[in-house]
């Protein structure tokens, strides 16, 4: 994981003007597949290949996970995408959650270990203002590596 | 929303086989988790994978859980995986689960004994 960041992941300051995708969602698991979908139809369009948008909808699914863990029946969880030529970005926002909502660890260790062999940087900020932030960036393979 | 999972349990000689099918998740997981928890402790319990077509830290989870209980109650019981799709290969391999678990790219090979 790095401390550097590629990309602002305050989605409530994303530019309305620049191109981007956003999808806010209930907190209900069942609804992650249409985050992994967003994520797959992104990374596609992009000309990712087959085992990068694989790895993209297992990262953004586990982003999801990790984001939501612990949060109340009546929070809302916004993904917003945004990309570059070769990179896609995407920052993660739950809310409303409170400062002790438990997550547990053994999954949690097992969705880092995920997010650090899928994608180039990857980080969950702590919970603020009861909202828990997280953001990934996921570069486009380069053929003969 | 349409269910993207399924979970059964068959028999085959001495081996209860618990077969999932479609995307193993965050809201699909408690459901394999039930299943793999009503198998005997001293089942050879073979959960067939090949049809998995997703599987996410949630997934790993229920599945090292299982493999846990047998392991601590030595009550003679066995958990082998089948896996055949390189999705659910490589999620088992950058977890550093894949030397974790008896993983066989058949049912026929991880029902052999």
């Amino acid at each position: 994981m790095s401390s550097s960041r590629a990309f602002e992941p305050d989605v409530r300051g994303v530019d309305e003007a620049s191109e981007h995708v956003e999808l806010l969602l209930p907190v209900r698991p069942e609804l992650w597949v249409l985050a992994r979908m967003s994520a797959s139809a992104i990374a596609s369009r992009l000309d990712f290949g087959f085992d990068a948008v694989e790895d993209l909808r297992l990262a953004i699914d586990e982003l999801c996970n990790s984001c939501a863990a612990g949060a109340a029946a009546d929070s809302r969880l916004r993904l917003v995408y945004r990309w570059d030529d070769d990179t896609i970005h995407v920052a993660c926002e739950v809310s409303p959650i409170g400062p002790a909502s438990p997550v547990a660890a053994d999954t949690l260790e097992l969705s880092a270990r995920i997010l650090d062999a899928l994608v180039d940087e990857h980080g969950i900020d702590p919970v603020d203002d009861g909202r828990r932030k997280g953001w990934l960036t996921k570069s486009r393979p380069t053929l003969g590596l | 929303m349409e269910d993207l999972f399924e979970v059964s349990v068959s028999q085959r000689g001495d081996a209860c086989v618990v077969t999932a099918v479609g995307e193993v998740d965050v809201s699909t997981a408690p459901e394999l988790r039930q299943k793999l928890r009503e198998q005997p402790e001293d089942a050879f319990v073979v959960v067939d994978l090949s049809d998995v077509t997703f599987l996410d830290s949630t997934g790993l989870g229920v599945l090292v859980a299982a493999l846990k209980r047998v392991r601590e109650r030595e009550a003679g019981g066995e958990l082998r995986l089948v896996v055949s799709r390189p999705q659910v290969s490589k999620v088992l391999e950058v977890t550093g689960l894949s030397g974790v678990f008896s993983i066989h790219p058949t049912l026929d090979e991880a029902l052999a004994r």
